[in-house]
């Protein structure tokens, strides 16, 4: 099977192993993640000013793009999620706003082919897609490495989530869906209080302190419910999360690293995909130690 | 790194709310000053003012008061006070209104160029293109 | 001709500013049949209603048209005014010129034409009006009281000592409601128990008043005055004279549940008696959680029972009773902490509901009334308290104030802090609500005398840490987030109506607001009766209230079936809906219509009959007749006709 597949800017550059990770992993489970055409960078964050539509305009080209190959659009990375997820709900109930959008589409058409929008388009994340296309309790058919109930810790952050009411993939204050699949995949999910507290986000372009201290709060958490390892979806919570560790260490003793790693590679461990290709050298914080020790590498 | 914090506006006093409204859809008068959104908020150990007060200043007209903070330029959009607000406010789009109130006089809290090259090179562009337009016109 | 006056009132400026009053009456003193017209600015005031009297007298007048407001305004006003000299009042009629005209119309000219139409209809009305006398009902002088809350038992208490029968319906195998599991209550901190407990027994023990536990009402029929009500009720599954409470049954009950009474933080068996100061005194078996109410299955508790009260045979019964009227007292519930999702939905065994903190506090509950929390039975040194959980949010939960949970988490707290003296109690509120007598000083009292930490802030977010839990509070006053480590966190939880309160306001066509709370007839004028006659409300029922108010809201209610019961009979309007026997086809029709069940085919004697008592007087059959031989009195065909000619200027 053939899904369309948005990968977005960071899976390009700094997340291209997320990228090349879930291609690997999709294909095992029979989905081939077709990369759409001529896709743009989405906006990175969704527009929270009411008058200004255009900021929109990226994710509707986007979707309207992807509506010419089918109905279905699916991403991987948190944020691209919920720009394109809200811009669509947005769009999907407001009549007006669409027309306005379409015409600014039809004006600035950066090529002929060009479509209008819709409104056809379901955004899709990948957890998604395995939950609905593959299902937790199938997925555990193809798995060839156990995960021998190591301790995950899911990270969900923010993008994922929030708001609830448009993007309804889970409840915002006790979402599942990563906790699902590491048990899926014979892990242990453990239950921690600040899955879903945000770790700062684009903060820390300006202030990386403060992001820091909210990291701080969430791997402290992480540790103490017993966590060896934490996963994410977002490229950005992946770098935040791990870049402070030796740093926080160094002001607080006590203070264990927690290696992090994308989902996908995680899922492609389990799935029995070659050390070389999970690309595990990626973050400061080393996770093959960890694996090694429980006897995954 | 340098931080070109705006402390004042021009535009009239009576008409900030209405701007406000326009750009984030909120009316300042709903909120019922509880707290619960500071409560929540991930990023408020260093704020200088907490998030409700960011609203209470609306409320009361202390529009220069309310610049001289750095409470909107340390919130990460993370929804967090919006999902939980019991009014419904969604103060994140409150948020974006006062920054944009400023932004949109030309004046950048932070551009690109004061980035340090070896950030530029490590940070996902996510967080670049993200931090863009939060921080700049 | 019928001899008819037409009075015009001002209502000060509310009618005469927009309708030419005087106009008005100059048209109608040369309209047929009219033998005198006149305004008056108040015709409602004391002199306005001798003018009519003596105008009455003077003209020999035999119908009388007030142009005022509303029927339901002053209609029994005027039609009791003129029956004094012996006038029929049904040869009265109101033409509404205020709600219908002047309140509605701007234009002068047309309003004053507008009012000169509706009154011309009600003329014409009039001139076909019968006299006619009202319908005597009979009051059955006995009461239902449903719920056994503090607040049925003290309307139950009253209309019993007043010398009439009472019927009181508990769902629970105790009556007492919510009152009997709370500690102490505020603000003279008495014990719940010990002011609860005599009025429990003298209600079960009242000559007048018949008990019925583990029952409820499942249906209704009849009216004001004259309801039949079928209860039903659930067996005990143990026979009452026998049952010595001694408790050797449930000694060997094999049969582990979490105790209702006790919020689940105590278990009971399957045969047990809620608490030890339930009334009626005696065990019974709760057939779901029993092994199968069954000797073969078990019997355990029948081998054990020296008395052999235990009685597997016996069977749940519908018991028919009729009622003049009907009080509802079914009280409250607390808003699930389930719900809480960023409190924890329910699942940190240390965050609790403010019943549950009862129960502890409780001498009689699970810890003995010392302050131990559920997870590992320690003290907690640390507690948080959070106001408004629930309350408050129209965004997720409820809009509104439950109204007494600023005072029982004062209460708590002050509890808390005489039972364990070097804890900490820290206080999350957004604003104290304390109206009540000697509330607000029993609140500053607290947080004086206790040194409560009271932090004007909701709470974000509970989460556990290791063997305690974290509050993610504000406190708004200094602008301060904080987060605050606690042992034992009790939530406020919102007052909502009781469990099926929504069923039962349906069954007995009694309003309900948005939140289910039932509906007053009056919010400020008649705060205890229902909008159904013969229905009244009392309790928690109503709206969150505390134990006073409840208290006199049921007295309240009480004396309000008393005003009933004083009367021999109530008067019903009599413009029922006759059948003229000569042409009527006994097709049927209007009795499959009647939503009251008023009328019914007589076969034999080729009749369709009438019940005068049931009739509400809706019209339905009337309207449903092929033949014309429904007429509603006063009300007829060729009335409405007249009135519709007289409108379109055909006539
Ligand atoms: C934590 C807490 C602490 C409190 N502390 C105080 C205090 O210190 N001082 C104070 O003044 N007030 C206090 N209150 C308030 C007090 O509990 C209420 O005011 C009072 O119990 C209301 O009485 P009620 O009879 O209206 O309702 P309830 O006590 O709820 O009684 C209703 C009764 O009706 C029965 N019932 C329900 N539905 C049906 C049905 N369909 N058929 C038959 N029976 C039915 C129920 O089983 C129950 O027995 C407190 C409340 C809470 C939550
Ligand atoms: S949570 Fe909502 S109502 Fe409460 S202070 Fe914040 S914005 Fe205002
Ligand atoms: S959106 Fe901003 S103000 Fe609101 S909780 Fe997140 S960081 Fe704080």
């Amino acid at each position: 099977m053939k899904v369309n597949f948005y990968p977005g800017c960071t899976l390009k550059t700094k997340a291209s192993n997320l990228e090349r990770t879930a291609k690997a992993s999709m294909a095992i489970l029979g989905i081939e993640l077709e990369e759409m055409a001529e896709w743009t960078c989405c906006g990175a964050n969704f527009s929270l000013a009411n008058d200004n539509i255009m900021k929109m305009a990226a994710p509707i080209r986007n979707l309207a793009r992807a509506e010419k190959v089918g109905t279905e659009l699916v991403t991987i990375c948190s944020a691209c999620y919920n720009v394109l997820k809200r811009a669509n709900y947005a769009v999907k109930n407001d009549s007006e706003k669409l027309e306005k959008l379409n015409l600014f589409l039809e004006d600035g058409k950066i090529q002929d082919n060009d479509d209008q929008y819709h409104g056809k388009v379901n955004v899709l994340h990948l957890l998604e897609l395995i939950k609905e296309k593959i299902g937790f309790d199938n997925l555990k058919k193809y798995i060839k490495k156990p995960l021998n109930g190591l301790k995950v810790a899911p990270y969900y952050g923010c993008q994922l989530i929030r708001p609830q009411k448009e993007l309804e993939i889970e409840d915002q204050e006790a979402p599942e869906i990563l906790h699902n699949l590491i048990d899926a995949l014979g892990g242990d999910a453990v239950d921690y209080s600040m899955d879903t507290e945000c770790c700062g986000s684009y903060v820390e372009v300006n202030r990386p302190k403060e992001v820091w201290l909210a990291s701080y709060r969430i791997l402290r958490q992480a540790r103490a419910a017993g966590a060896k390892i934490m996963i994410t979806s977002c490229p950005l919570c992946l770098y935040n999360l791990d870049k402070h560790q030796f740093d926080i260490e160094k002001e607080h003793s006590d203070f264990k690293p927690v290696p992090i790693l994308y989902f996908t590679q995680l899922l492609g461990l389990a799935l029995g995909l070659p050390e070389e290709e999970l690309e595990l050298n990626g973050t400061k914080v080393d996770p093959r130690p960890v694996l090694k020790e429980s006897g995954l590498l | 790194m340098p931080e070109n914090t705006k402390k004042e506006l021009n535009i009239k006093p009576e008409e900030i709310l209405e701007i406000i409204k326009d750009i984030s859809g909120q009316d300042v008068y709903v909120c019922y000053q509880c707290g619960k959104c500071t409560a929540g908020c991930p990023m408020s150990e260093n704020m200088d003012i907490m998030p409700n007060q960011i609203i209470r200043l609306l409320q009361i007209g202390a529009f220069d008061e309310l610049l001289k903070h750095n409470t909107i330029w340390l919130c990460a959009s993370c929804l967090t006070c919006t999902s939980r607000c019991p009014k419904g406010v969604d103060l994140a789009r409150i948020m974006e209104a006062v920054r944009l109130l400023l932004l949109r006089q030309n004046v950048a809290y932070l551009n690109a160029s004061d980035i340090p090259e070896e950030d530029r090179e490590e940070l996902p562009i996510q967080a670049l293109v993200g931090a863009m337009r939060k921080y700049s016109p | 001709m019928k001899r008819i006056g037409v009075f015009v009132c001002w209502c000060g400026s509310n009618i005469a500013g927009t309708v030419d009053v005087e106009k008005v009456a100059e048209h109608f003193r040369t309209y047929p049949g009219v033998v005198h017209a006149e305004s008056y600015q108040y015709l409602c005031s004391e002199p306005g209603q001798k003018i009519i009297l003596n105008r009455i007298k003077e003209h020999g007048l035999k119908g009388v048209v007030i142009a005022a407001c509303s029927p339901t305004m002053h209609e029994s006003t005027f039609r009791n005014t003129v029956q004094q000299i012996g006038f029929n009042p049904f040869q009265l009629e109101i033409a509404n010129i205020r709600e219908q005209v002047s309140w509605v119309t701007e234009d002068k000219d047309s309003a004053t034409s507008k009012a000169i139409t509706s009154i011309s209809q009600i003329v014409e009305k009039l001139k076909g009006n019968e006299a006619l006398d009202p319908i005597q009902v009979p009051v059955t002088k006995k009461a239902l009281v449903i719920g056994g809350g503090i607040a049925g038992i003290e309307a139950a208490l009253n209309i019993a000592k007043a010398g009439y029968k009472v019927y009181l319906v508990e769902k629970e195998a105790t009556i007492g409601g919510h009152m009997a599991q709370l500690s102490e209550t505020f603000p003279t901190l008495d014990c719940s128990q010990c002011i609860l407990t005599p009025k429990m027994v003298e209600v079960a023990r009242h000559p007048n008043v018949e008990l019925y536990t583990l029952s409820k009402v499942t249906k209704i029929e009849g009216f004001i005055g004259n309801f039949k009500v079928t209860v039903h009720k659930e067996p005990d599954y143990v026979k009452r004279a026998d049952c010595t409470a001694c408790g050797d049954c449930a000694e060997v009950c094999p049969v582990e549940v979490p105790s209702e009474f006790n919020q689940t933080l105590k278990y009971r068996k399957a045969i047990y008696i809620p608490s030890p100061q339930a009334v009626p005194t005696i065990y019974h078996i709760d057939p779901e959680t029993c092994l199968g109410i069954n000797p073969i299955k078990c019997n355990k508790c029948a081998e054990a029972c020296e008395r052999k009260a235990i009685d597997f045979d016996q069977q749940p019964e519908d018991i028919l009773i009729e009622v003049g009227a009907i009080v509802v007292a079914t009280g409250y519930d607390l808003y699930d902490k389930e719900l809480m999702a960023e409190y924890g939905y329910g699942r940190y065994q240390d965050v609790i509901d403010g019943l549950q903190f009862e129960r502890i506090l409780s001498a009689s509950g699970p810890t003995e009334g010392k302050v131990l929390r559920p997870s590992d039975g320690t003290v907690p040194k640390r507690v948080v308290f959070v106001q408004c959980c629930g309350s408050r949010d129209p965004e997720h939960h409820k809009a509104y104030c439950s109204k007494i949970c600023c005072m029982y988490t004062a209460k708590h707290a002050l509890l808390y802090k005489h039972k364990v003296h070097d804890g900490k109690a820290t206080v999350f509120y957004m604003d104290i609500r304390a109206n009540g007598k000697r509330y607000e000083e029993f609140v500053q009292n607290a947080i004086e005398h206790e040194h409560i930490s009271y932090l004007r802030g909701r709470v974000s977010k509970i989460y556990q840490e290791n063997d305690h839990l974290v509050v993610m509070g504000a406190d708004t006053l200094s602008g301060k987030r904080v987060e605050i480590e606690a042992d034992l966190v009790v939530l406020a939880m919102a007052m909502v109506p009781g469990k099926g309160t929504m069923e039962l306001a349906k069954l007995l066509k009694v309003g309900y607001d948005e939140n289910g709370f039932l509906n007053e007839a009056h919010p400020k004028l008649r705060p205890v009766e229902s909008l159904t006659g013969g229905v009244f409300i009392a309790g928690a029922v109503q709206a969150p209230k505390d134990i006073p108010e409840t208290v006199a809201q049921a007295s309240g209610a009480a004396s309000k079936v008393l005003e009933m019961f004083g009367q021999d009979y109530l008067w019903k309007e009599p413009t029922i809906v006759d059948v003229d026997g000569s042409l009527c086809s006994m097709c049927g029709n209007c009795v499959l219509v009647c939503p009251y069940g008023a009328r019914s085919l007589n076969k034999e004697k080729h009749i369709v009959e009438v019940n005068a008592v049931l009739c509400e007087s809706c019209g339905a059959c009337a309207a449903a007749c092929p033949t014309g031989a429904a007429q509603q009195r006063n009300l007829t065909d060729k009335q409405i006709v007249d009135m519709i000619e007289v409108a379109l200027e055909i006539k």
